[in-house]
């Protein structure tokens, strides 16, 4: 018994609580007025956050656990001609062995959740501020003048 | 040990279950409304031509079709714009000034409205093509319009030989 105990005392130390994901903060973008210059032409802008808009942290995990996180967005008030993508600029914080795979090229986020980035948290716990870029593409005089809006949702499970 | 077993069931369930987090992202368009001349707002010169026998009317064959509107237009939804065009300065006596606007054509997309064709201009403000909604018409010549100026004699008594110059002033606005 006392060996049991032992062993899921030690299980404890490594092993946390539910595994967790944080991620913020989120990304506005304005169009400037202006940006069209020359009458009868169209936007030909794709424009992109800061390379670290979002900061994404996971924790909760044994030692040497391997993660992985889905992306997806749910609309709000979205355009159909407008495509958002993401990338993963960077790795963030990795445990002694710890891995970092996928996403570091844009993926064109739909409404179902697709794989993002995975690997192996290493000697660690947690995993933190993995650095998220965004982009727009599609930008049109055709679509109508508003702010659209939408939700990315991050998922992480192993 | 009747009690560590469900904890151990919930380290391991503990595990199994993803975890999410969101942020929101927006995105806004402006306004757009661009409108311009092409291939040049430089002048264009109609005269009429004098007759070479005696009793002969003046001959009229002045026009010109070099000219294009070109236009960017971004609206709110439902919303609607036209162009206008009116005279600044004053035509010689006699004669009028008319504008024939074509049907589009070129390389832009999106509600591109429909020319009111033709007008005789006046000092007033009056539409030549409405019901323009999201669009752009292609930049340059051959994209857009076509306009043709053409010099219409409305009285000969007021005939008179004389040169003058007027502008013509095309506004995108809001319907």
């Amino acid at each position: 018994m006392r060996i049991f105990l032992s062993i899921l005392l030690l299980c404890y130390c490594f092993e946390a609580d539910a595994q967790t994901i944080s991620a913020s903060p989120g990304w506005s973008y304005s169009v400037p007025s202006g940006t069209i210059s020359e009458a009868g032409t169209d936007y030909s802008l794709s424009p992109v956050s800061a390379a670290n808009q979002t900061l994404i942290s996971i924790a909760g995990f044994s030692i040497f656990a391997t993660y992985a996180v889905t992306v997806h967005k749910i609309d709000t008030d979205w355009n159909s001609g407008l495509t958002l993508q993401v990338q993963r600029t960077g790795t963030g914080s990795n445990g002694f062995f710890g891995s970092t795979n996928g996403g570091a090229a844009y993926i064109s986020l739909t409404n179902s959740p697709q794989a993002f980035f995975n690997g192996n948290i290493g000697f660690a716990n947690s995993k933190n501020n993995v650095p998220i870029q965004y982009r727009i593409q599609g930008a049109s005089v055709l679509l109508p003048v508003k702010t659209y809006t939408t939700t990315v949702v991050y998922t992480v499970s192993n | 040990m009747r009690f560590l077993l469900p904890l151990i069931f919930l380290l391991i369930l503990n595990d199994t279950f993803g975890q999410t987090s969101s942020v929101g992202v927006s995105f806004s368009l402006p306004s757009v409304a661009l409108l311009d001349i092409e291939p040049n707002a430089n002048s264009i010169n109609l005269s009429l031509t004098a007759p070479t026998e005696a009793g002969s009317m003046v001959s009229n064959t002045a026009s010109n079709n070099t000219k294009w509107i070109n236009f960017s237009s971004a609206v709110t939804p439902g919303q609607t714009r036209r162009v206008s065009a009116q005279i600044s300065g004053l035509m010689p006596n006699g004669l009028n000034l008319v504008l024939n606007t074509s049907t589009y054509s070129g390389s832009g997309a999106g509600t591109l409205g429909n020319r009111v064709s033709p007008i005789t201009l006046t000092a007033a403000s009056q539409t030549i093509i409405n019901g323009i909604g999201g669009a752009f018409t292609g930049n340059g010549a051959s994209n857009g319009y076509n306009l043709t100026f053409t010099l219409s004699i409305s009285n000969y008594s007021q005939l008179r030989s004389q040169s003058s110059t007027v502008s013509i002033i095309y506004t995108l606005i809001d319907n």
